[in-house]
C-alpha cells in the first residue's frame, strides 16, 4: 500500500500543474499580505468612528419600515459601541496578527479549487491516457489502487491547508503586530469578548470540511464518468452555486437533506444559515454523503469493465 | 505437459450483443501462440478478459491453476501484459515508469531493472521523459514493463506496431528465447500474418467471436508442387491418380520431390505444354483466408 501511495505521489508531483497550484497559492497569500499592509488604516481614530456609528444606528432605528429583527440588531450594535467607549475597548484592528488571520480561511477557496482539480483528474486521466490498463493488470486489487489515489488527494488537501494556515501566520507576523482591540459579542444582553483564536480555528475547520466534501464529490465523478472536465466542472459549479440553489429550493423540506445545502457550516454555527438546522445535523449529513460518494466510487471502480 | 493457461468456455455479452461465445483454448509453457482474426472478431475482448480488465459473462480463465475470476491478484501475478499500444506516463522518465510498475510487484531489484533496460536497448535514454520517445522506443519500454517481474505468461496485443524491421526481428528472437529458455507461454495477437508465421508455433483463429481453427504451424506440410500447365493436363493427372486442386491459373499437386520428374515425363509424353513447375508452400495468409473465407475485414455480427 505504501508503495502504491509512493507511485501516486511521484505522478502527482511530476506534473508541472501541481507545482503551479502551490506557487499560485503562495503568491496569493503573500500578495494579499503586502496589499493589506499598504492600505492599513489608522486605528487611533476608533473612538470618533464608534461615535458616528452610534449616531447613524440611532437614526436608522427610528426610521419607519424597519422590522423588529433589524431593530434588535441595531440596538445590539449601539450597545456594543457604547460599551467600547465606556470601557475603552477598541475594535479588532484588521492590520494585526489576529485581524489578518481572520481572513486566512478565505484562502481555502483556492485550496478547494486546486484540490478539486487534482481529485477529479487522478482517476480519470488514467482512463483518458489509457494507462489504466497497465495499472490494473498487476497483482494488486482495484480497491487498493483506488484507496492509494484517495489517500494521495487527501494528503494534497492537507498539505495545501497547512500551507495556507502557516504561511498566513508568517505573513501576519512579518507585517503586523499583536492586536490591541477585541471583537465583542452580545448574548442575552451580556457583552463579552470573543476568543479570536478559537474563532479562527473553527472557521478554518469548517472550510476544510467543505474542501474535503468537494474533493470526495469530484473524486467520485472522476471515477464514474472517467472525464476530469465533467468532474471538476460540476464540483466547482456546486461549490459556487450551492447558496443560490438552496435559496431557490428553500421552501421544500427535503433540501436540508442535500449535502451542499447545509455545507455553510460556519453560517450554521453562528446561527446565520439559510436553513434552520443545527451544526451536528449538518455535520451528520456531510458524513453520510461522504460515505455514499466513496461507496459509489469504489463499487464503480471495482466492478466496471475497462475498455479504455 | 500441463497447460499453463486455460480459457474455459468464456463468453462475453456487452449490452445484449454477444462479442465472444464459449471460447476454449489452452496455452502450453514454452510455446508461442498466434491469436489471429479479422478486425472486430473478438481478439481484444478475449485478451481483456484474460488480463482481468473485463469480466466474462460466463466461463473462467485459469492461469497456473488459479482462477482469475476467483483470485485475481494471485492469477495475474505471473502475467506480463501489453494491451494494444503500451500507454505509459509521458510526463515521467522511462526509468520512473518502470519503477512505478516495479513497485506494484513483489520484489524487483535495481540490478534487475538495469538488466531489463539493457535487454530492450533503452539504457542511453532511460532517464528522458517518455513524451520525447518515438513509437518504437515506447514499444520497447512497454516490453520492459511487461518483463520486469519475470512473467511465466506473456500476452502481447499487436506488439510489432511501430517497430522497425530490426526491432521486429529482435522482438522475435527475444520471445523465442523466453519461450525456449524460460518456458514462458506467449500469446501474440496480430493482424500481420507474415509476422505471426515467423514468430509462432501455434495459431488460434477467431472469427465472429468463435474459435474456428487451432493448428500447429510448425507441423510439416504435405509436399506440394505448383504447375502452370495447359488445362488438358487435368484429365491426365486424374488418370494417374494424383491428388490436385486448381488455384487461380495454377494446379497444385500433392507430390513428393522424387516423383516430380516422372510426372513431367508423363505430361510431356502426352504433348502437354508445361510453363512452370515449382515447390509450393502454403503461407499462413493463404491458410487464414481459406479458413475465414475472406479478407481481414469480414463484417462482424450485425445486431
Amino acid at each position: 500500500m505504501f508503495q502504491l501511495i509512493q507511485n501516486e505521489r511521484m505522478k502527482l508531483w511530476a506534473k508541472k500543474g501541481t507545482w503551479v497550484m502551490v506557487a499560485l497559492l503562495v503568491l496569493a497569500i503573500i500578495g494579499y499580505g503586502m496589499l493589506s499592509n499598504s492600505i492599513a488604516s489608522d486605528p487611533s481614530s476608533w473612538k470618533s468612528d464608534e461615535q458616528s456609528n452610534i449616531a447613524i444606528n440611532k437614526e436608522m432605528i427610528n426610521d419607519e419600515g424597519v422590522d423588529a429583527v433589524t431593530k434588535k440588531e441595531l440596538a445590539n450594535q449601539i450597545a456594543i459601541s457604547e460599551y467600547r467607549l465606556a470601557n475603552n475597548v477598541a475594535p479588532l484592528n484588521p492590520s494585526s496578527i489576529q485581524g489578518h488571520m481572520q481572513t486566512a480561511p478565505y484562502f481555502m477557496m483556492f485550496v478547494l479549487l486546486f484540490v478539486v482539480i487534482i481529485a477529479g483528474g487522478i482517476v480519470s486521466t488514467e482512463f483518458t491516457k489509457g494507462t489504466i490498463k497497465m495499472l490494473l493488470t498487476r497483482p494488486v486489487s482495484r480497491a487498493k489502487i483506488l484507496a492509494s489515489k484517495l489517500f494521495t488527494v487527501i494528503e494534497f488537501a492537507v498539505l495545501l491547508s497547512i500551507i495556507t494556515l502557516a504561511l498566513n501566520y508568517v505573513v501576519a507576523m512579518l507585517f503586523f503586530g499583536n492586536a490591541s482591540g477585541a471583537n465583542l459579542i452580545i448574548e442575552n444582553g451580556v457583552i463579552s469578548t470573543v476568543n479570536i483564536w478559537k474563532e479562527i480555528f473553527m472557521s478554518f475547520s469548517f472550510q476544510f470540511i467543505a474542501v474535503l466534501m468537494s474533493m470526495i464529490f469530484a473524486f467520485m465523478l472522476g471515477v464514474v464518468f472517467r472525464s476530469s472536465s465533467l468532474a471538476i466542472g460540476l464540483s466547482i459549479f456546486i461549490a459556487l452555486l450551492s447558496t443560490t440553489i438552496t435559496m431557490f429550493l428553500v421552501k421544500y423540506d427535503f433540501i436540508k437533506f442535500i449535502w451542499f445545502a447545509v455545507q455553510d457550516l460556519e453560517g450554521i454555527y453562528h446561527g446565520q444559515g439559510i436553513l434552520d438546522v443545527t451544526l451536528p445535523f449538518a455535520l451528520t449529513i456531510q458524513v453520510i454523503y461522504a460515505f455514499i460518494f466513496l461507496a459509489i466510487a469504489f463499487i464503480t471502480f471495482i466492478k466496471s469493465d475497462i475498455t479504455a | 505437459m500441463e497447460p499453463f493457461v486455460r480459457v474455459k468456455n468464456v463468453s462475453k455479452t456487452i449490452r445484449g450483443k454477444q462479442i465472444i461465445q464459449a471460447i476454449n483454448f489452452d496455452l502450453m509453457p514454452g510455446q508461442i501462440t498466434g491469436f489471429i482474426g479479422p478486425n472486430g472478431a473478438g481478439k481484444t475482448t478475449t485478451i481483456r478478459i484474460m488480463t482481468g480488465l473485463m469480466k466474462p459473462t460466463s466461463g473462467e480463465v485459469e492461469i497456473g491453476g488459479i482462477s482469475m475470476q476467483q483470485n485475481f491478484s494471485e492469477a495475474i501475478r505471473p502475467v506480463g501484459v501489453i494491451v494494444e499500444n503500451p500507454e505509459l506516463y509521458g510526463y515521467l522518465s522511462g526509468y520512473k515508469n518502470l519503477l512505478h510498475f516495479a513497485r506494484m510487484h513483489d520484489k524487483v531489484s535495481k540490478d534487475e531493472l538495469a538488466r531489463i533496460i539493457e535487454q530492450v536497448g533503452l539504457t542511453d535514454r532511460i532517464h528522458e521523459k517518455v513524451a520525447t520517445y518515438s513509437l518504437g522506443m515506447r514499444q520497447r519500454l512497454g516490453l520492459a514493463q511487461a518483463l520486469l517481474h519475470k512473467p511465466k505468461f506473456l500476452i502481447l496485443d499487436e506488439p510489432t506496431n511501430g517497430l522497425d524491421p530490426a526491432g521486429i526481428r529482435e522482438l522475435r528472437l527475444l520471445l523465442r528465447k523466453l519461450a525456449d529458455e524460460e518456458h514462458v507461454a506467449v500469446l501474440v495477437s496480430s493482424h500481420l500474418l507474415a509476422e505471426i508465421e515467423l514468430m509462432c508455433d501455434h495459431i488460434i483463429i477467431i472469427q465472429r467471436g468463435e474459435i474456428i481453427e487451432t493448428r500447429d504451424i510448425r507441423a510439416t506440410q504435405q509436399s506440394r508442387y505448383r504447375f502452370e500447365i495447359a488445362s488438358e493436363a487435368l484429365e491426365i493427372l486424374t488418370s494417374y491418380n494424383y491428388t490436385f486442386k486448381q488455384l487461380e491459373n495454377f494446379t497444385i499437386v500433392d507430390i513428393e520431390r522424387q516423383h516430380v520428374p516422372t510426372l513431367i515425363a508423363q505430361l510431356v509424353e502426352q504433348g502437354i505444354a508445361i510453363y512452370r513447375v515449382e515447390p509450393y508452400h502454403e503461407s499462413l495468409e493463404d491458410q487464414f483466408l481459406q479458413v475465414t473465407g475472406g479478407g481481414m475485414h469480414v463484417p462482424t455480427h450485425s445486431k
